[in-house]
């Protein structure tokens, strides 16, 4: 048989890589938990201060990490032989979009243009080779969820040089809207 | 009784007011249209639509909840039905078995008997919940916080633990999503923990930016690194959507006992829709005279579990409603909405806004009866949503996801933390965690805490209190049970297997 993916061959064994690390991050997580309940002041008198509960939830964890470490461990190679590997580029290409999303939003790109590049980017990730047509349908989209949550909605959005004009595009529109007669 | 039912009445009075009517009407075809994307489930619906109601009115944005609830829960089984792709796993039996129906061109009298089924399921469940409310809620006004600290730890045992394919998993979800809520200001000292510095983290972990980030983000990834893996088709609607005679005097059976297992299953905390969808099942399938068509379409078998999916949906709404304890995802984002405008659902709602409690349940009837009307005609319309090309599908979810978090919270690190919570969901699923106990631990979490501490300083740092309170106790006792046993049983089934 095959070796499965994510594996280690040990005497007697195989080790689930991706189950050790996860009960290594669990038993990390406690760690920091544990060190910032040491910093904090104690609570009244009586009660039971702000250190305590993170303190129980940081033991919850560490038994749950050794738990898991544990499980990592297993006799024969059953659950980790699960159907095929991952396609990593896909995650990496759709991480990379949400990091390209976040790094225009908060350097001024402004809403509708890092949406764009989200949508591009998640599309070529699912397999799609047609990056002007995306570029345009997640333009498209982009500007009628950014007029909608801006003008019906009132919410504000990020704002870049594209956002200015679609303001101006749609004054004329929303008071259109406004003059009709509603029934409210 | 008859108390409740004039209260209930009044709640009518709130509820058919135009505007009222209006929000309903928006939140039930929101729901569905949110609800129908294969993908989406009901607390990622909630979760997506919830900054859409930033500025309304708590009363008609609360509405617009009900509405939008029970409109995601209709999607989903449509999604199942046509697509054998369900949304969670409470859709799973009706997957499949509806699917085997569409595929033989019975996908008519699938999506009938679903949508009468979760009807006929949510109007008696809805008037479960008006009946059962008041009732409960003067139980619980006697309540102390020690009972109340037992009744959230028997709530974490039973979201986690009891079911799902390991207590361990369950239970590292639940801490993980207990550690987040570790995260900002401790209410009762003002002191910052886990907050590092930054001032973003002092209120907290918002819930939606987690919930968004692992349902929907951590989905996307998902289905992405598994694309070709698993083809998907969807199967068109042939033949005639109506329900037969036979159909009618096969279905109307297990929508009863569908609702009967569902309801209290769904009302007494004890685990999710997963339970009694499978009990409703396998019931069926059992009494059914007709058993060789179960696996290759028997309408009882789509009839039963969707009416128990949606009983239960509907059940969780009594703690929700009455103590303010969430207990599966949908319900932990429905809290959100409620805290959204410091409104705590508990006995005190009852007392001090009646008019939006009772309006919230009427309108839960009303939204009812409109998904009916909207989901026989309509259904043509919601299918073609199915066939959204899956890149534009889940490329679109992003950036309303992304959407929903900034108009929130406009800030990179709230984005970085969707993204970061998108890794941890896809992780999770791959791995086989599940991801409510880390929603419902986020919420639940400080409130756990609050109780802990309240009891704790009411009896002068007296840890028995939790023990003499005989209510506290036996929830204790309950939990405990509770997360004993499935570990028990399991590891008797491994020394048994190991002995073969």
């Amino acid at each position: 048989m095959a070796r499965p993916h994510d594996t280690i061959r040990r005497s007697g064994g195989w080790i689930d890589v991706s189950d050790l690390a996860i009960g290594v991050a669990l038993l990390a997580l406690a760690a920091v938990i544990f060190y910032d309940a040491q910093r904090l002041a104690p609570g009244s008198i009586y009660g039971v201060g702000p250190s305590v509960a993170p303190l129980m939830i940081a033991g919850g964890l560490v038994l749950l990490g050794l738990a898991t470490v544990l499980a990592a461990w297993r006799p024969r190679a059953d659950a980790a032989a699960e159907a095929g590997g991952i396609d990593r580029a896909a995650v990496v290409v759709i991480v990379a979009a949400l990091a390209a999303m976040i790094a225009l939003m908060t350097l001024g790109g402004g809403f509708v243009l890092a949406c764009t590049v989200l949508f591009a980017g998640t599309a070529w990730a699912f397999g799609r080779r047609a990056p002007a047509a995306d570029v345009a349908i997640g333009l498209a989209l982009a500007l009628v969820v950014y007029a909608v949550f801006t003008r019906a909605l009132t919410l504000a959005l990020p704002e870049g040089p594209l956002e200015k004009y679609v303001q101006q595009a749609l004054d004329p529109l929303v008071r259109a809207l406004r003059a009709l007669p509603w029934p409210w | 009784m008859w108390d409740s039912l004039a209260a209930l009445a009044q709640g009518f009075a709130v509820a058919v007011q135009p505007l009222n009517l209006v929000f309903a009407m928006v939140g039930v075809l929101l729901g569905t249209i949110v609800g129908v994307l294969p993908g989406i489930g009901p607390a990622l619906t909630v979760a997506l639509l919830l900054p859409i109601t930033y500025k309304f009115d708590p009363a008609g944005s609360i509405i617009m909840f009900a509405g939008i609830y029970y409109g995601g829960m209709y999607g989903g089984s449509t999604t199942a039905i046509l697509l054998n792709a369900p949304g969670e796993s409470a859709s799973l039996a009706t997957a499949l078995e509806g699917n085997k129906m569409a595929k033989a061109g019975r996908g008519g009298p699938a999506l009938a008997t679903a949508a009468i089924g979760s009807f006929v399921a949510g109007l008696i469940a809805t008037l479960g919940i008006a009946l059962l409310a008041p009732w409960l809620v003067e139980i619980a006004v006697n309540f102390g916080p020690e009972d109340y600290f037992a009744l959230m730890v028997l709530a974490f045992v039973t979201v986690s633990a009891t079911f799902g394919d390991s207590p361990r998993k369950g239970l590292v979800s639940l801490f993980v999503g207990l550690a987040l809520g570790l995260v900002g200001l401790d209410k009762l000292s003002g002191q910052a923990r886990l907050a590092f510095g930054v001032p973003e983290l002092l209120d907290g972990i918002e819930v939606t930016t987690l919930a968004v980030g692992l349902f929907a983000v951590g989905e996307a990834l998902y289905v992405a690194s598994r694309r070709r893996h698993e083809p998907e088709t969807l199967e068109a609607v042939r033949g005639s959507l109506w329900m037969t005679r036979q159909d009618w005097r096969r279905s109307w059976k297990p929508w009863l006992r569908g609702t009967a297992f569902g309801f209290p299953i769904g009302a007494l905390p004890a685990g999710g829709a997963e339970i009694p969808t499978f009990l409703s099942y396998s019931t069926e399938k059992r009494l059914c005279k007709h058993k060789d068509e179960f696996g290759k379409g028997a309408i009882e078998g789509v009839a039963g579990p969707e009416a128990a999916n949606n009983a239960s949906a509907a059940g969780t709404l009594v703690p929700l409603l009455t103590l303010g304890l969430p207990t599966s995802a949908t319900a932990a984002m429905l809290l959100a909405g409620f805290q959204q405008y410091n409104l705590n659902p508990g006995p005190l709602l009852f007392a001090e806004k009646p008019m939006l409690v009772w309006g919230l349940i009427a309108s839960l009837f009303i939204a009812n009866a409109m998904l009916l009307v909207l989901n026989l005609p309509l259904v043509g319309l919601w299918v073609r949503l199915l066939a959204i090309k899956r890149p534009w599908l889940y490329a679109g979810i992003l950036i309303f996801a992304v959407t929903g978090t900034v108009a929130a919270k406009p800030s990179p690190v709230e984005l970085a933390m969707l993204a970061l919570f998108g890794l941890m969901g896809f992780v999770m699923r791959r791995q086989g965690y599940p991801i409510a106990p880390v929603v419902v631990g986020l919420i639940l979490g400080p409130m756990a805490e609050t109780h802990f501490r309240r009891a704790m300083q009411l009896n002068l740092g007296d840890a028995t209190v939790f023990l003499q309170s005989p209510v506290s106790a036996t929830l204790l006792a309950l939990a405990l049970i509770a997360l004993v046993a499935p570990i028990a049983l399991d590891g008797l089934r491994r020394f048994k297997s190991a002995e073969d």
